[in-house]
C-alpha cells in the first residue's frame, strides 16, 4: 500500500507558492532563458532538423549502449584513462574516496556535475574528513548555504543578488556587504583561486564521452570546469552511463542544440576533450585521470523500450524553463535533485514510482516540455505511464515501487465504484439518487471538496441518459 | 578583409572578445608588446606575462623581447601562470561560424596560461580560421591530441541572477591577434 516515507510534492508546491520573492526570481530567470532560446532558433524548421538528428543521435547511442560502454572503456583505457564502474550511488562514493585517499588528498574541488548531486558526494566526503568545494559560482553559493541545486543548469537560480549579498559579507572572510554583481563575482573567484591552486584533486562531469577515441567532452563557461581538470595532480570525472556516444561526428551537432536549449548561447565559452593524463615530459597537470561511470538505476530503464526514452536526456534544462509548474514552485518543491519535468519522470524511476507518486500528478500534461526537448522526450507520455504503473502491478513491468503508489481511500473507492457497477439494482438506485439530489450535494462536503477547491461543482443531469432513452422512445438493443 | 575572417571577427566580438588583424609578423609583435607596457607588464610581482612560444617566435630571439618588456617570461609554469597579470600562446585553428579559437593543449602550459592570467592574448594565422567545428574535427583529431581546447570569449558566468559577469576563473579579457603571414619569418 502507501509507501511510509512519502514526500507531498503537493505540500511543499503550496508553500512555494506563498512566496514572492522566490516566484518573482523563477519567473524572471525563466522568462530570460525562454527569450533568449527562441532567439537562437529563429527558423523552425532548422530547429527541427537539428532536433531530429540529435533524437536520432541520442536513440542510437542507447539502442547500443552496452557495446558502446566496452568501447569507451577500451578506448580510455587505451589512453590512460582509468575506468570504474559502480551500480550504486554508494559504491561510486566509496570508489572516489579509495582514489582520494590512496593518494593522501584531502582538498578536492569540483566542477559542475550533477551525477555528484545525485551521489551526495559532498556529505559523503565531508564525513571523511575530505573538503569537497564546489567552484562553478552558483553551486559555491548554495554549497555556501547547504542547499541543493534549484535548477540543473543555474543552481542558485533561486536566490537574487540582494540574497547572496548578504550571504557573502556573513559567510566570505573580510567580505564587504555590495550588491554589485561584478564585485560578488570577483569574490568568489578570490576565494577559490586560492583553492584550485592548493586542491589535490578535481572533480568534474562529463557532457558526452565518446566510445570510439575515448574522449571526454565538458561543456561549460566560467573557466573552473577547466582548471579542475588541469590545474590539480588527480582528475576523476563521474558520469551517468547513458552519456556516451559513438563519435566524435556525433558530438557536433549534440553540443550546438545542447548550448542553444540550455543557456541561449551558440557556444559556450568553453568546450575541453579531454583524451588522457599529462605526458611524461610535461611539469604540471594531472598525472592520473579517472572515470566512473554510474548505472544507480539506468539500466533497469534501458531495459523497458518505452522508458528509455528518458536516458536521451542531455541535461540541457530547457524543460524547466518552459514549464508552468516550474516556473511558479521552483526546483526545490520537488525535493530532489532533477527538478522539472525530467525530474518528475526521472526522479520517481530511480526513487520508486510508489514514494514520489506525487511528483507524477505535479502535471497539468500541456506539453511543453516535450515540444521544447531538444531530443524529443515525450514526458507527458512517459508521465501517463508511470501513473499507471504506480496503481498497477505489471508482472512484466520492472519499474521499481510498481503498484505501491495506491493509497487506501483510493483502493477503497474503486472498489465500492466496481461493487456498484455489477449491481444494475444498485446502479439505478444510486444514479436515481445522484439526478435528484445531486446538485443539493453542497461543495465543500468532504470527498467532493478536494475537487471543489480549485474548480466549479459539476450538477449532475436532472435524468439519466437510460432513463430519457426510455422516455423518449429510444431504442435499447 | 575576407570574408571567413570577416565573420570570425564578428562573431567573437560579440562575445565580449577583441580582434586585431596585422599584415606582417612585426607589425603584431610591435603591437602585442605596446599592449603589455601598457597593461602594466613589469619584473614587478604579480605583473609578468607568461609566454608559451611557438612559430609566431620562430626567428625572434626572445632575450631581445625581454629587455623590451621586461617581466616577459617563456618559462611556463603554474606558479609563473597564477602570479602573471597576462598570458600569450598560439592558437591552431579558429572557428569563424561561432568566433571559436582551438587549440591542441595537450602541452599543459598552454592551457595555464590561457586560464590563470587575467588577461589572454591568443595568436592566431588569419589562414587557420575556418568555417565551422567540422572542418576544424577534420584537422584536431582527439585520438591524437590528449587535450583540445574551444575557447569563445573570455570567461563569463550568468549565474547571479541572469547578469551576464565576465571574468569569473579564467581570464577577464580576451585580445586575438590575427595575423596573416603568419608562419613568413621577416628576415
Ligand atoms: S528532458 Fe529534454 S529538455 Fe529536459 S533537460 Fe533533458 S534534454 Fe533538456
Amino acid at each position: 500500500m502507501h509507501a511510509e516515507s512519502e514526500i507531498l510534492f503537493r505540500d511543499s508546491a503550496a508553500k512555494a507558492l506563498l512566496d514572492p520573492q522566490l516566484r518573482a526570481n523563477f519567473r524572471r530567470a525563466m522568462d530570460g532563458l525562454v527569450a533568449k532560446r527562441r532567439a537562437q532558433f529563429p527558423d523552425p524548421k532548422d530547429l527541427q532538423d537539428l532536433r531530429d538528428l540529435s533524437t536520432a543521435i541520442r536513440s542510437r547511442s542507447l539502442l547500443n549502449l552496452p557495446a558502446l560502454l566496452e568501447k569507451l572503456e577500451k578506448s580510455c583505457t587505451k589512453n590512460g584513462i582509468k575506468v570504474h564502474w559502480a551500480e550504486t550511488c554508494e559504491q561510486a562514493n566509496e570508489l572516489i574516496l579509495g582514489l582520494l585517499q590512496a593518494r593522501g588528498a584531502k582538498h578536492l574541488v569540483k566542477g559542475k556535475s550533477m551525477v555528484s548531486e545525485e551521489m551526495h558526494l559532498n556529505a559523503f566526503l565531508e564525513a571523511h574528513g575530505i573538503e569537497a568545494l564546489e567552484s562553478d559560482l552558483g553551486e559555491y553559493i548554495i554549497q555556501l548555504d547547504g542547499e541543493t541545486p534549484s535548477h540543473i543548469i543555474m543552481p542558485a537560480i533561486h536566490k537574487n543578488k540582494d540574497q547572496i549579498a548578504r550571504q557573502f559579507s556573513q559567510k566570505i572572510k573580510d567580505a564587504k556587504y555590495t550588491e554589485d554583481v561584478d564585485e560578488l563575482t570577483a569574490m568568489a573567484r578570490r576565494v577559490l583561486r586560492q583553492k584550485f591552486l592548493d586542491a589535490d584533486a578535481g572533480l568534474s562531469g562529463v557532457n558526452f564521452a565518446v566510445a570510439e577515441t575515448g574522449t571526454l567532452c565538458l561543456v561549460e563557461n566560467e573557466g573552473n570546469g577547466r582548471m579542475s581538470t588541469h590545474v590539480p595532480p588527480l582528475h576523476i570525472a563521474v558520469m551517468g552511463l547513458e552519456k556516451v556516444v559513438a563519435t566524435l561526428e556525433e558530438v557536433a551537432p549534440l553540443y550546438a542544440i545542447l548550448t542553444r536549449s540550455a543557456t541561449g548561447q551558440a557556444v559556450s565559452t568553453y568546450f575541453n576533450l579531454i583524451t588522457g593524463p599529462r605526458g611524461n615530459d610535461e611539469k604540471d597537470g594531472p598525472q592520473e585521470v579517472h572515470l566512473v561511470i554510474l548505472d544507480n538505476g539506468r539500466s533497469r530503464i534501458y531495459a523497458d523500450p518505452q522508458l528509455r526514452a528518458t536516458l536521451r536526456c542531455i541535461r540541457c534544462g530547457a524543460c524547466m524553463n518552459h514549464c508552468p509548474v516550474y516556473t511558479r514552485v521552483g526546483g526545490h518543491a520537488y525535493e530532489a535533485v532533477y527538478p522539472g519535468p525530467i525530474g518528475k519522470i526521472l526522479t520517481p524511476q530511480i526513487e520508486g514510482v510508489g514514494v514520489r507518486h506525487d511528483l507524477l500528478h505535479g502535471s497539468s500534461l500541456c506539453g511543453a516540455c516535450a515540444e521544447v526537448c531538444p531530443v524529443e522526450i515525450p514526458i507527458p507520455d512517459i508521465l501517463v505511464r508511470l501513473r499507471r504503473e504506480a496503481t498497477h502491478e505489471d508482472p512484466s513491468s520492472n519499474v521499481v515501487g510498481k503498484g505501491t503508489g495506491r493509497t487506501a481511500s483510493e483502493d477503497r473507492a474503486w472498489r465500492i465504484w466496481a461493487g456498484v457497477l455489477k449491481r444494475p439494482a444498485i446502479y439505478r438506485l444510486a444514479t436515481w439518487f445522484a439526478t435528484r439530489f445531486g446538485w443539493a450535494l453542497p461543495a465543500s462536503a468532504p470527498l467532493i471538496k478536494s475537487w471543489t477547491q480549485f474548480r466549479t461543482k459539476p450538477v449532475p443531469a436532472r435524468r439519466s441518459l437510460s432513463e430519457r432513452m426510455r422516455a423518449e422512445g429510444g431504442r435499447h438493443d | 578583409m575576407n570574408a571567413t575572417l570577416e565573420a570570425f571577427k564578428t562573431r567573437a566580438e560579440a562575445v565580449s572578445a577583441e580582434v586585431h588583424r596585422f599584415t606582417g609578423r612585426q607589425e603584431a609583435l610591435a603591437f602585442i608588446l605596446g599592449f603589455l607596457r601598457e597593461a602594466g607588464v613589469s619584473a614587478a610581482p604579480q605583473c609578468g606575462a607568461v609566454w608559451v612560444a611557438g612559430t609566431f617566435l620562430d626567428g625572434t630571439v626572445q632575450a631581445e623581447l625581454h629587455s623590451q618588456v621586461p617581466g616577459i617570461s617563456f618559462d611556463v609554469t603554474q606558479e609563473a601562470s597564477a602570479a602573471a597579470k597576462v598570458g600569450v600562446s598560439q592558437l591552431d585553428w579558429a572557428i569563424a561560424r561561432t568566433g571559436t579559437l582551438v587549440q591542441d593543449a595537450t602541452a599543459v602550459e598552454k592551457r595555464l596560461v590561457s586560464s590563470l592570467p587575467p588577461i589572454h592574448v591568443a595568436l592566431i594565422g588569419t589562414d587557420r580560421i575556418l568555417e565551422d567545428m567540422g572542418s576544424v574535427l577534420q584537422h584536431l583529431r582527439p585520438d591524437q591530441f590528449n587535450y583540445i581546447s574551444f575557447i569563445t570569449g573570455p570567461s563569463r558566468t550568468a549565474d547571479i541572477e541572469r547578469v551576464l559577469t565576465i571574468g569569473v576563473h579564467g581570464p577577464e579579457q580576451l585580445l586575438i591577434v590575427v595575423v596573416d603571414e603568419f608562419d613568413r619569418v621577416t628576415p
